[in-house]
């Protein structure tokens, strides 16, 4: 009973110091500031401003092991600062694994592979809650 | 010194973002005259401007390495807009443009072209920004007085709807005209309503060639699917190309040294006091350079802080948008198709190998000369004696079903050798005459019987001097 009690305890503990490396990965991810200056209101920069947005969601869907995102500020060219949008700062769930995974690689083999088990158990992407 | 409103609002707002948020790299601005602002910020804080937009030549000549151009220079057209006056012998050029930093910057490069191949420019009209319709149809009332009738219209797409509407009303849209526009306007030729490219019908234009791709065709159709009112153009394309490239910039120059150092306050002048120096600027103006992938718009790569067209897709206006008619290529010149490569330089020997058929101002398929003695309307009246008893020189019949009389005989067939041949248009009648001799003829040109403002001529003086 005691022994069983000490393994929970220890897998506690791994757990414990798993999620505390996986918010680490998370903060290794650093925003970096971008200023976009555009005419607002016009139909052609409306649209450049749809397509940097599809840009920014395409590429950091598609390249998830970056380490940096791009955050924007959108100003108008006539000095009003309208929408301060933040593109990438709050990484999808489908992503989580991929960090899980790069985090593997780097740390631990026995840890990684029971978190990933863990991880793969639990129907919500726990870490974020 | 300097004070805000003297720099522009677009100087301020680079101030705000440079150092209030501190932002690592702008992207933007729209215009080339908002760029011209801030491309001086970037270099002295360190921030690298890219722009998708601003295309104007005269932006490269500030000559700063932070400043990237995710877009084609204006002035890299100007080899495809000379290849097609080459192409059709016009000898006569007369460029229309905006009276700002955007519209003359194309100016010099275009004038070196057409030097190249020997042809005039015996004016320019520039248009103000902020022109009248009164005011636009004073130029165009000129450019019909003047003789040169092939035009290179490099404005901005909301002047140029106005213009050719004002052109389509005073009558520079007919047969006999030419015009030739630059991608500014023809990029944006798809978002155009009915009644603005009604009154284009026949102008020629360069466009900005996308090579076709399959990541082009599924972002088109995400597109059409997200936001099915908005239209897309190869703005937009640059700007998705532009962002990738500065993520992918920025992910390659990492996350060391995303500081900002204070200018030094002694030597600044009042307005940049407090203007932070990137100290991550060096870096990724490096990364940025040396990025290369393929966007949507076709390969991206700055090379000089610009991206190199190689291909431009040559447009003709007809009926509800531009058909494409060829393609312009840097080491070949002008094709039918931009996979078709040069046999043999000596294969061609109309402009109809070079280019699908074209059909011009005044729906008419054949090729204008470029050049019209300026009658405003008014044709040239070719007096010819009738009474004469050579009929092998001139012979004018009646016909007996329009009441009109008809010429013929070798003198007319002459005359009518030698218009053709000259390089210009000239219209003109026959009027017959019947009563007296030259003398006669003459006299009532001095009597003013015939409108003087009407050029008067006439024909077979000498052939039909040999019989009379």
């Amino acid at each position: 009973m005691k022994r069983e009690n000490n393994l929970v305890l220890s897998l506690l503990f791994f757990v414990i110091v798993f999620l505390m490396q996986v918010g680490e990965a998370q903060n290794r991810i650093t925003n970096v500031n971008v200023g976009i200056v555009n005419d607002i209101g016009t139909a052609y920069s409306n649209m450049t401003l749809l397509c940097i947005n599809m840009s920014l969601s395409d590429f950091y869907s598609s390249h998830p092991e970056t380490q940096t995102r791009l955050v924007t500020t959108v100003v108008d060219s006539k000095n009003d600062v309208v929408t301060a949008a933040a593109a990438g700062t709050r990484i999808p769930i489908s992503l989580n694994l991929h960090a899980l995974r790069y985090v593997c690689v780097i740390n631990h083999q026995f840890i990684c592979t029971l978190l990933i088990y863990i991880y793969a158990f639990s129907s919500k992407g726990f870490f974020f809650a | 010194m300097h004070n805000k409103t003297l720099l522009g609002v677009d100087f301020v707002t680079a101030l705000d973002l440079i150092t209030n948020k501190e932002v690592k790299a702008i992207l933007g601005p729209w215009t080339s005259m908002q760029a011209q602002f801030m491309i001086e910020m970037g270099q002295k804080s360190q921030v690298p401007i890219v722009t998708y937009s601003a295309t104007s030549p005269s932006l490269a000549s500030i000559r700063s390495q932070y400043f990237f151009r995710a877009t084609y220079d204006d002035s890299s057209q100007v080899h495809a807009i000379k290849e097609i006056i080459k192409l059709f012998g016009w000898r006569e050029v007369a460029p229309v443009y905006v009276d700002d930093t955007f519209g003359e910057g194309i100016m010099p490069r275009l004038t070196d072209v057409l030097q190249e191949i020997n042809v005039r420019i015996p004016y320019r009209t520039v248009i103000s920004p902020n022109a009248t319709d009164d005011e636009i149809s004073v130029e165009l009332l000129r450019m019909m007085t003047l003789p040169t009738r092939v035009f290179v219209v490099h404005l901005v797409e909301l002047l140029a709807s106005r213009f050719f509407a004002k052109a389509t009303e005073i009558g520079l849209m007919k047969q006999g005209y030419v015009w030739i526009l630059t991608n500014t306007i023809t990029d944006v030729l798809s978002i155009m309503n009915e009644t603005e490219i009604e009154t284009m019908q026949g102008v020629l234009g360069v466009k900005t060639y996308v090579p076709r791709s399959k990541e082009l065709e599924n972002f088109r159709s995400r597109w059409t699917k997200r936001f099915p009112i908005s239209d897309l153009n190869v703005y937009g394309l640059w700007a998705y190309d532009a962002t990738t490239a500065l993520a992918l910039a920025i992910e390659e120059a990492g996350t060391s040294n995303l500081t900002f150092v204070k200018m030094d306050a002694k030597r600044n002048v009042s307005e940049l006091q407090g203007l932070g120096v990137s100290q991550y600027g060096p870096k990724l103006l490096q990364t940025l350079s040396r990025v290369r992938f393929q966007g949507l718009a076709g390969d991206f790569q700055f090379i000089n802080g610009e991206l190199q067209p190689s291909v431009f897709e040559i447009v003709n206006v007809n009926g509800q948008g531009g058909r494409t008619i060829g393609f312009w290529m840097k080491e070949y010149g002008l094709f039918k198709n931009v996979d078709q490569k040069p046999a043999s330089k000596t294969t061609f020997s109309s402009w109809q190998d070079r280019l699908r058929p074209i059909i011009w101002p005044g729906d008419t398929t054949s090729v204008p000369k470029g050049w019209e003695i300026p009658t405003n309307g008014k044709r040239l009246q070719i007096g010819v004696p009738v009474n004469n008893t050579f009929q092998q020189f001139v012979k004018a019949t009646r016909d007996p079903i329009t009441n009109s009389t008809i010429f013929s005989g070798f003198s007319i067939d002459y005359f009518e050798a030698v218009i053709q041949a000259i390089p210009y248009d000239i219209s003109y009648d026959f009027i017959p005459f019947q009563d007296g001799g030259y003398d006669a003829l003459v006299y009532q040109v001095y009597l003013g019987v015939r409108d003087t403002d009407h050029l008067f001529f006439f024909i077979c003086s000498i052939f039909t001097k040999m019989g009379c």
